[in-house]
């Protein structure tokens, strides 16, 4: 992988928090029926604190100052192969899920009597064509729509506060200790950022470190504050909704302005292209640097093919959305992609170290 | 991506071939006269005064209009006359007239005959003796040229009433004026195959990047054009390699905007025969500034910096906003006023998206009708255009008149950034068409893609959105808000990347 500096820790930061918050923002509580509104706000704060214990690969990684690719180099050029083809799948599944969701509350929320297939095929060659631009200039779109996406939540919360009421909050553990986990484990497997971490690590400069703990802090208590805020501006209704967020800006009122749930759906939108820009060109860059007879602008090319075939054809079955949500098979992915993978090459490293020192 | 394209089309419309060799000058100066005659023609313009001195022939050659006529007999043709010892061999005698008689400093020395027949073009007398491989060209220029006067296009309250004119010299001693220093550098090149323009490079050597004066310098040199008949013809050629939106190329009509620039490592291109020089890199934040910036109070300067930014927006967004608002979205303005949008607009015979975009042509028809006419026909071409597109069209129910007042709203503030005019007019039909096809979710994403247009140019390796991204704390006290010059003083304010 070319190792020059691309981007600064701050903008890697910026980049993977509007991820990670486009996960919770875009989460779902009808797929989790009975389960009490204060046990998202538990589930969110402690899956968070949990999350560091998954990541422990991803600190050995930043301290030790290389990437996936460049361990896996030092054992073999096919491994590295190997390696870059299976965590470009990865991203490509993740891509899917990001735009599936997407493209579900497009077409339920934003143009209900419309077919939205012309946009959302747009969206991808726009995110296509961010991506063809570099992680250079991804990285300054990241930090600066992070500035627009922190505004807007801050205004709609603003907005809000009279709505906000503590009584609506259901009593902790309501429904047993199962659901929790059952929660707790959503989030942490949720939080897939650290893989793209660990693959672009080569390319940031600055103190990683510090920010990928400030990320951590940041996410955790961002995210609470936004399950706090929906719990107890809508209560229970909350769980009825197919997007609650949305929901919750529906309500808001800023002066003459009525309705904020354009802005909000706006910086939802942005973050959702930012972010697809990013894990395209992550799977750009770890194809056309380890496989030879690949360029990077094919990789794109060839990305928004299948992207686009791909959401258009997923559209039309139910299936696929279900396939996507599924817990187990996100669980199986976080474990291999976040843990397994990361931990083996740290182990066969250090092996191999031991070897050439004796 | 797509670079084998490129270089196809590079090669085809790549409009010059070699350049031809030069000649070195003929000991005949028969020949060289000859041939002078053969490349002029008919030209009555070129004047040839024959004189033998001591027996020995010589020829001064001269562009009429372009030299001072009483300079050229006083400090030329008089002195060589009246001359009584001249040494006896050609050459020291041409030696002789160039250290001796001739008075003036502007000289210098051509050895081939396309740089003796650019110095008589450019305004010089060259003086041709028999013999001798060289000629002798004094600067005795006195074309036509306009006085300095106040800057047309770039208008400021409290700055100084100078703008740059034609004469590059007089640009460059604008310059000299306001930053006495030797650091202060200008370069002569020039550029054009055929017009053989000068080009001014003019930087702060302590400051400029040197890779950056050096990568400007030569791209002015490879710049592969005929003729350069004004800064424009060089823009792409400075401007970033990829596509953008907002050029990295600024422009100024003032020698202390100018001066300014370099004072923070920028360079400034001046090319003859042009009131405007070029200033490389320039960051898009840049297009916010003027310099009485700095001389008003840094509150009031903060208040119009920020009514820039938003002026800026609104130029560009209101009018697909209006329509995406209009079509999509109605829920997000009040009630009571979404019931009187819909009644003005129920009249209107067309959907909002095609109103605003035919009102919006007609008003760009109308500017550029009314910019290049004679002053009084463009006062009325916009009275007509303004009467026409306000009042009968509304009255005629083709166009709502909340629909008037975006098109009036998005006019005006597209004036306040005018650097920015360009771009601005034409992504305000970009964002038309979008925000009528998808709402304000296209628009979201139609900026989010322009944003990234902005962030990918890194011209001369600094980006043209810093210092807002990447981040620059020091630099952003002169950005969006500008802070006193008791703290703006302090040159640690630089850009990152921007200078040495």
């Amino acid at each position: 992988m070319n190792t020059k500096s691309q981007i600064s820790s701050w903008q890697l930061f910026s980049l993977l928090l509007l991820s990670r918050l486009l996960t919770t923002i875009t989460f779902m509580p009808v797929l989790n029926l009975n389960i009490g509104n204060t046990d998202y706000i538990v589930s969110t704060a402690l899956g968070g604190v949990l999350s560091i214990l998954f990541f422990i690969p991803s600190f050995i990684f930043i301290k030790k100052n290389r990437g996936i690719t460049q361990i896996s180099d030092g054992v073999s050029k096919k491994l590295t192969r190997l390696i870059a083809i299976i965590y470009a799948l990865f991203f490509l599944m993740y891509i899917f899920s990001t735009l599936t969701r997407i493209n579900l509350f497009v077409s339920a929320v934003v143009f209900p009597q419309r077919s939205t297939e012309l946009f959302m095929v747009l969206s991808i060659a726009a995110a296509c064509y961010a991506a063809s631009h570099g992680l250079e200039a991804l990285g300054r779109v990241g930090s600066v729509t992070m500035l627009f996406f922190i505004l807007s939540f801050i205004v709609i919360l603003f907005s809000l506060r009279e709505r906000f009421d503590i009584n609506n909050l259901s009593p902790a553990l309501y429904d047993g200790i199962k659901p929790l986990g059952v929660l707790i484990w959503g989030t942490i497997m949720s939080t897939v950022e650290p893989a793209a971490l660990m693959i672009v690590l080569p390319k940031v400069s600055g103190k990683l470190m510090k920010s990928f703990v400030i990320w951590i802090i940041c996410f955790i208590s961002i995210a609470s504050l936004i399950f706090l805020f929906l719990m107890s501006t809508l209560g229970e209704a909350a769980l009825l909704e197919l997007f609650p967020f949305h929901s919750m800006a529906v309500l808001s009122q800023f002066g003459v302005f009525e309705r904020m749930d354009a802005l909000l759906i706006g910086t939802w939108i942005m973050s959702a292209f930012v972010k697809s820009s990013f894990l395209i060109l992550i799977i750009a860059d770890l194809l056309s640097e380890n496989i030879k007879k690949l360029k990077r602008g094919t990789v794109i090319i060839s990305m928004f093919l299948i992207i686009s075939a791909v959401i258009l054809a997923q559209s039309k079955s139910i299936m696929y959305f279900k396939a996507n949500l599924s817990l187990i098979l996100n669980s199986i992915l976080f474990l291999l992609f976040v843990v397994v993978i990361p931990a083996a090459l740290l182990i066969i490293d250090k092996l191999r170290n031991r070897g050439a020192k004796e | 991506m797509f670079d084998f394209i490129k270089k196809d089309i590079y090669n085809i419309t790549d409009p010059l071939g070699e350049e031809e060799p030069k000649l070195p000058l003929f000991e005949n100066l028969q020949m060289n006269i000859s041939y002078l005659k053969m490349q002029f023609g008919e030209s009555f313009d070129i004047l040839y005064k024959q004189i033998k001195l001591d027996g020995t022939d010589i020829c001064l050659v001269m562009a009429d209009g372009m030299c001072e006529n009483i300079l050229v007999v006083e400090q030329v043709v008089k002195p060589i006359v009246n001359e009584k010892k001249y040494p006896l061999k050609n050459e020291k005698m041409l030696e002789y007239i160039s250290k001796n008689v001739v008075a003036g400093i502007d000289q210098t020395r051509a050895e081939t005959l396309q740089d003796a027949m650019a110095n008589v073009l450019s305004g010089l007398v060259v003086l041709f003796v028999d013999g001798v491989k060289y000629c002798e060209c004094f600067g005795v220029q006195g074309f036509p040229k306009r006085s300095i006067e106040d800057a047309i296009s770039d208008k400021e309250e409290k700055g100084a009433h100078e703008g740059f004119t034609e004469s590059f010299k007089d640009n460059v001693a604008l310059l000299r004026r306001r930053i006495r220093t030797p650091v202060l550098k200008c370069e002569i090149t020039e550029s054009g195959r055929t017009s053989k323009t000068r080009v001014c490079v003019c930087y702060m050597s302590d400051r400029a990047k040197p890779e950056t004066v050096e990568d400007i310098k030569s791209r002015i040199k490879n710049a592969k054009l005929d003729t350069v008949l004004g800064s424009g013809y060089l823009r792409p050629f400075l401007d970033s390699k990829r596509f953008s939106f907002f050029s990295a190329l600024g422009t100024t009509e003032r020698p202390d905007v100018a001066c300014a620039e370099m004072a923070e490592g920028r360079v400034v291109v001046i090319v003859d025969g042009t009131p405007f020089a070029l200033i490389a890199p320039y960051l898009f934040s840049e297009n916010f500034q003027t310099m009485d910036d700095y001389n008003f109070r840094p509150f009031y300067t903060t208040l119009i910096r920020v009514l820039k930014f938003a002026s800026f927006v609104i130029a560009v967004f209101l009018p697909g906003l209006y329509i995406a608002i209009c079509t999509f979205h109605q829920e997000i303005v009040p009630v009571s006023m979404i019931y009187d949008l819909a009644i003005q607009e129920s009249i209107t015979p067309f959907p909002v998206m095609l109103e605003t975009i035919f009102i919006h042509f007609v008003y760009e028809i109308v500017r550029e009708a009314g910019l290049r006419m004679p002053k009084s026909v463009g006062q009325t071409v916009g009275i007509v255009g303004a009467l026409v597109i306000g009042d009968a069209a509304v009255t005629a129910g083709l166009v709502a008149a909340p629909m008037l007042i975006v098109v009036a709203l998005s006019a005006i503030t597209s004036f306040v950034v005018p650097h920015l005019y360009q771009p601005v007019a034409f992504l305000r039909f970009v964002f038309m068409v979008i925000g009528g096809t998808f709402g304000i979710y296209g628009i979201v994403i139609g900026a989010t893609v322009l944003l990234v247009n902005i962030c990918a140019a890194n011209p001369y390796g600094v980006p043209l959105l810093s210092p807002l991204a990447p981040f620059s704390l020091g630099a952003m006290r002169d950005n969006f808000i500008r802070e006193t010059w008791l703290r703006l003083g302090k040159r640690e304010l630089k850009i990152d990347k921007m200078e040495k």
